[in-house]
């Protein structure tokens, strides 16, 4: 698939629908609001998974626990040698936010439904209101890599080092500042808008085509590197609250297959709430390396 | 159109705009504009994406709310829900 890193982490819709009854697949639609995309209509045989519910600790923030996570892939009927296709709500972000926890946890073969619930539904393709009846599994996950996530500690280490990339990937409005969060997303807001300095603006939409289909390997390596985003150094991404920055953590580990890549969860819902952080709204020029 | 036509809608909401903020679902703004209406008014949603209009339908038809539109105009569906007398 277009000569990405590591082509095996995407499926196409075709492929996905050719392998619907495989016995070692199991498809999960990872929604946000679930009334709004799963309830309506989902993938034949598609389990959900609630982000708020299932991905999250619903008590303290954070992501869903060691435990957890065996508990929801064992409600999902899942092996450690099940391949998962994530697909979901809101263009794909919560389902790239599981595919970061569920690959912190190990469970080795993930894929992203490439375009998502969007693209599925704009081809006509089969949908259902019908949720499958699993057998759940008593599922054993290996210990957690951490090195995948990034804590508000780590980021302030990289402050001002020209060997770290903190990426962006909110709108240009977030990122300068005139925005915090929208206004039906209360809980999101923060006491100061503005980004992390030194970060580059690189809203997550610019990875993607008009079909929600991700760019080639070609345009994503330029589309980086021309904000300096190379891979030759460690890269941190964030946005809010770690969603769409998890669809770019994606792009940039398994697409262009960079080395290093963590996901700042916490992002500006707490860096921007956090007392005695640095904020900045100037937008600078990018440090691009000459050729 | 006239000014007494009865299934003039009294909102329209575009669903394919301010996607890229992250905030809330399209169909969360249908929701939102038809609690806001009185028996018998109408909103129309109009959006170039299929999912969108997917989820109209399937939405009004699980929620008791009258589709009274559905049509195709250029790139755009534009759908017209219908609070029940």
């Amino acid at each position: 698939m277009a000569d990405y890193a590591h082509p095996g982490a995407l499926v196409t819709t075709e492929w996905l629908q050719d392998h619907l009854t495989d016995d070692n697949v199991r498809v999960l639609e990872v929604d946000y609001d679930p009334s709004s995309a799963y309830q309506l209509g989902h993938i034949p045989g598609s389990v959900l998974v609630d982000w708020k519910r299932d991905i999250n600790d619903t008590l303290r923030r954070d992501i869903l626990s060691h435990e957890q996570f065996e508990q929801v892939l064992g409600r999902v009927g899942a092996t450690p040698d099940t391949t998962l296709v994530l697909y979901g709500d809101m263009r794909n972000w919560f389902a790239a936010f599981a595919f970061w926890t569920f690959t912190i946890y190990g469970h080795a073969d993930i894929r992203l439904l490439n375009g998502g619930r969007r693209k599925w539904f704009e081809e006509g393709r089969p949908t259902t209101e019908e949720v499958p009846d699993v057998a759940p599994t008593e599922y054993r996950a290996p210990q957690a890599d951490t090195s995948l996530r990034a804590f508000l500690p780590d980021v302030k280490k990289v402050l001002g080092r020209d060997d770290f990339n903190l990426v962006d990937v909110r709108s240009p409005a977030e990122f300068k500042g005139e925005i915090s969060a929208p206004p039906e997303y209360a809980n999101e807001g923060a006491q100061r808008a503005g980004h992390i300095p030194g970060a580059a603006n690189i809203p997550w939409a610019q990875a993607i085509k008009d079909d929600d289909t991700f760019k080639s390997a070609d345009e994503l390596r330029q589309l980086y590197a021309a904000q300096g985003v190379t891979g030759d150094t460690p890269v941190i991404t964030y946005c809010r609250i770690g969603e769409r920055s998890s669809h770019t953590w994606f792009v940039l580990r398994y697409l262009l297959g960079f080395p290093t890549v963590s996901n700042y969860d916490g992002s500006w819902s707490e860096w921007g709430n956090s007392v005695g952080v640095p904020v900045e709204k100037e937008v600078r020029e990018p440090a691009v390396a000459s050729a | 159109m006239g000014a007494d036509d009865v299934s003039a809608p009294i909102a329209v909401l575009d669903l394919g705009a301010a996607e890229q903020e992250c905030g809330d679902p399209a169909l969360e703004r249908v929701r939102r504009g038809y609690a806001g209406l009185g028996p018998g008014q109408v909103l129309e949603a109009r959006s170039p994406i299929a999912e969108h209009a997917f989820a109209v339908r399937a939405w009004a038809r699980q929620a008791g709310a009258e589709l009274i539109g559905d049509e195709r105009v250029g790139r755009l569906a534009v759908l017209r829900v219908r609070r029940p007398a």
